[in-house]
Formats: structure tokens, sequence, C-alpha cells
């Protein structure tokens, strides 16, 4: 049997397009069974033709779509499949993570909130610190509030010393200090020695996104008889060097929660607002929002996450990001 | 549900491409060799504790993903095509090797540039948007024999292209690394 390499491509292109009829694929086979040389040339076409499968679907200019762009369910369920394993290692990587000993209940995302300032999300409920099945920022931002609360807010509880602060008379509860850093990765803290470095982001390989979500402080908004209306927030962040050359969307986001009953948190009201980083070491760029406080909010969240989608996400934990100068002023007493 | 460590979910990312690349080559076809990838995964996952760390990860994840590709087309008999693994696994699992699927890359990119601008656009609907040559045809108003044909020829030109380019990314990497 002679083969050309015109027939060969051509029957590799026509399986490809699901258009080979049965006797052309069984000829195809019997090429590739007989000479070693056509099952490299197959090779090398095969992977062309899936590395196109990690290319951007659309340019990525619509903001305010889903973090997760599915071009079909197919990926949904693919994605499905490795949240279960990222999940796990999430949790197994968070030191605080109970797993498996709470309630678990399925969360409505609310990913429209990511673009712009300032408009509602709507509510979420959250009882127990396990979560299971979505993991979008608010429900991961609503999740440690949650815990957090449980095990540092009470001022008698022995774990509080380090974590409990006070501002504007209401305790607070900020994990800055453990996320302190001096200056690394060629990126100098913006005033004084010490940033916040984000922790490690989450990889969903088949979606291509990478995120981290670090919720920085929780007011205890009960804690003060004070009345305050609304409330201004203020960080800085940068992004160590990556070849790629890529910038990484930063969100610093609010969330207003209530506690109606003693294992539940309903977020009343968020916003948010996201910058992308530039990949110069050298400058900070500054991210700010503002909420009104509804009445009933028990207590107030402040979160940043950063984010990575495309090609770029898969090596997001080669690459840092950091935090600083977090400004939080209480308004309107 | 299993734990995995962030070393392994490192591990499973970064064979990803290549995992796709290597149920393609049993399974040419797209949507059905994504369905194997997502099986793949979610046992990847599921198998985690049974993983030694002294093994070759991408030679077991490719046996898994090849079990996975013999279930899918026991289970589903549409596919018009499937390829037993002994034809083509060993070429796959060095042609395959992340290392050089990120060198394919780079030199992929530069000959999807040079394509001539209407083939590049054909291309873009057929690989980037994941368009039918259905949708292609009526998209470009033209018949579906010559968009089959259109296709065969970007390939072609791209396996060639990227053969080319492949030593020169090649050298250029190694020279970095030096």
């Amino acid at each position: 049997m002679k083969t050309t390499t015109h027939h060969f491509d051509k029957l590799v292109s026509k399986a490809l397009d699901s258009t080979i009829t049965e006797a052309e694929g069984d000829h195809l086979r019997a090429i590739l069974k007989e000479y070693p040389s056509f099952q490299k040339r197959y090779c090398r076409a095969i992977l062309i033709e899936s590395l196109f499968h990690w290319e951007e679907v659309e340019e990525s200019s619509s903001l305010d779509t889903k973090i997760i762009a599915f071009p079909y369910w197919a990926q949904a369920l693919s994605f499905a499949a490795v949240l279960i394993c990222l999940l796990s290692a999430w949790l197994l990587h968070d030191s605080g993570s109970q797993a498996g000993t709470h309630d678990a209940e399925v969360l409505t995302a609310n990913f429209s909130e990511r673009k712009n300032t300032n408009f509602p999300s709507k509510p979420a409920t959250i009882k127990g610190n396990f979560l299971l099945g979505e993991t979008s920022s608010s429900n991961k931002v609503i999740n440690k509030a949650s815990e957090y609360i449980n095990e540092f807010l009470p001022t008698n509880a022995i774990n509080s010393k380090s974590f409990l602060q006070f501002q504007d008379g209401l305790a607070m509860m900020s994990i800055e200090s453990k996320l302190s850093t001096s200056s690394m990765s060629g990126i100098m803290p913006l005033s004084d020695g010490e940033m916040m470095k984000l922790s490690a982001m989450e990889i969903n390989p088949v979606s291509r996104n990478a995120e981290i979500v670090e919720t920085l402080r929780v007011y205890d908004m009960t804690s003060s008889d004070q009345n305050f209306k609304s409330v201004d927030a203020v960080i800085h962040i940068n992004q160590s060097f990556t070849e790629m050359s890529d910038a990484t969307e930063f969100v610093l986001s609010l969330h207003a929660l209530s506690s109606p009953q003693e294992d539940s948190l309903i977020q009343v009201e968020s916003s948010s607002r996201t910058i992308f980083s530039d990949n110069d070491q050298s400058t900070w760029e500054r991210v700010d929002t503002s909420i009104s406080i509804p009445r009933g909010t028990d207590y107030l969240v402040v979160a940043l996450s950063a984010r990575k989608s495309g090609p770029s996400a898969l090596n997001a934990h080669h690459q840092e990001f950091f935090g600083d100068e977090l400004d939080v002023a209480f308004l309107g007493i | 549900m299993n734990s995995v460590s962030i070393e392994y979910s490192q591990l499973l990312t970064s064979i990803q491409k290549s995992l796709y690349a290597f149920i393609l080559s049993l399974l040419p076809n797209r949507s059905e060799a994504e369905d194997v990838l997502q099986e793949t995964n979610l046992i990847l996952c599921q198998k985690a504790g049974e993983y030694d760390q002294n093994g070759h990860f991408q030679g077991w994840a490719f046996k898994i993903a090849r079990y996975q590709v013999m279930k899918h087309m026991t289970k589903r008999k549409r596919s018009k095509i499937c390829f037993s693994t002994d034809i083509v696994e060993d070429v796959a699992a060095e042609e395959f090797d992340s290392k050089r699927v990120a060198v394919m890359q780079k030199a992929l990119s530069i000959c999807y540039e040079l394509l001539p601008k209407k083939m590049r656009f054909i291309a873009k609907l057929r690989f980037k948007k994941e368009k039918s040559i259905k949708d292609i045809s009526k998209e470009v108003n033209r018949p579906m024999g010559a968009i089959s044909s259109t296709l065969y020829r970007i390939r072609q030109k791209l396996l060639d292209c990227v053969s080319e380019k492949l030593v020169l990314v090649e050298s250029e990497a190694d020279f970095k690394n030096s």
C-alpha cells in the first residue's frame, strides 16, 4: 500500500471534522499501523488541533459575563469534575477549615457584582462553615467570614487575641498580620516595611481560571452603639512580574451580612470594584469601593480577590499577588 | 470527598494539555474527547491517594485516560473512528510531553499568524470558535465541501510550518536555558 502525505493529511483532517467514512477510517488505522513515520505526523496534527482547544474562545472583552465562560455544557461538567479536586485541595490548604463536619448548603452565586461599583447583590445564605457545590467569590467570603465569626470575634475567645482589634469602637477581626510580609519578588511595600501577600491561587485547569479570595477584615457591627451609615474602603494592589506579561484582575469588595439566626448568615448588600494590575512591579494600583450599610447589618466584611483567566491561569501558582495600605473608613455617625 | 493535595492538583493542571491531546489522538472528535477528559479528571481526583509519588505522573494519567476512552467507546458507539491505543501510544507519550507541548504552542502561534487572511478566518471559526463545517459554510457562503478542503489545507500548512519552526523555537529555548 503506497500512501502519500497528502492523502494521509486528508484522512486525518476528515477524521477531525467527523466527516470520515468507515472505510476511510479503516484505511487511516492501517496506515498508522504500517508506517511509524505517519504516527508522528498524526500525533503532531492532533496536538495542533488540541492546542487550539486551549485558546480563548472569544476575546475577553466582557467583564460583565461570568467568571467561567463555558462554551457548552460538556465543559461545565468537566469543571464540576475538577472542582471536586480543587475544593479538596483548598480545604486541605486552608488550616482553619473543617470539611465534612458541618451541614452543607449550595449557595446561589452572584457574579454580576464583578463589574463596577456599588450595586446590591441578591441575598445569599449560609449555614455552618462548609460550602459545597458553588464557590463563587461571594460564597467564599461569606463562608470564611462565618468561620472567623465563630472562632475569633467573640471577645472571650482564646484565639481572638492576635486577630481581634478595635476600630471606631467596633470589634474587628483582621488577618492582615497573618498575610504580612516584607519586600519580596522585587516588590517594595508602599509606605512602611510591610505589605500583604495573598495566598496561592486555586486553579481550575479545565475552565482555565485561577482565583484567590482573601477575607481581610470582619467587623462586628453589633459591638458598637454608633449608627454608621456607610463605609469606604481603599487598598493598593501589585503583582509579581510574569514573562507572560499579562494582567491580573483584582477585586475589592464589601459585604454587609445579617445573622437572623445563630448559625446562619445572609448577605444583604455588597459592592465591589475591579481593577486590572499592570505587569510593573514598581507601581501599585489603587482600588476603592463603598457601601451604604443597610439596617440590620450584623457584620461587615472586607475582601480582596485576585483572578486570572486563560492560559496564564494555569501558571498562576508561580506568581505572587500583593495588597497594601488597606484603609476602611466608617461614615455618618 | 477525596482529599487532593495542592501538589497533586498542580500536577494535574500541568498535564491538562497533554492529556487532552492524548485522548484526542485515540478519539479524534473534540466533543467526545472533552467528555472523556472530564471523566478522566474526575477519576484522577478520586485516585489521588493511589498515585505513587515516585512514578511518572503523565504516564499514570495516560493509562487512566486510555481506560476511560475504552469505557467511553463501549458506552457510546456513535464515534466513527477510534484508534486502538497500541498504534500511537509510544509516539504520543513522547510527542505530548508537557515541555514539548509548550514549545509546540509557541511554534503554532507563529504559524497561525503566517496563515493567509482568509484561511486564518476559517481557522478561527473552526478551531477557536468551534463552529461546525455546516455553520462555517453558512457564514462564509461557500459549499461545505470547499470548507472541508480549506480546513485540510490549513491543517497541512500548520503541520508543515510547525515542524519547521519547532527546531527554531527549541533551539531558542535551549539558548535561554543555557
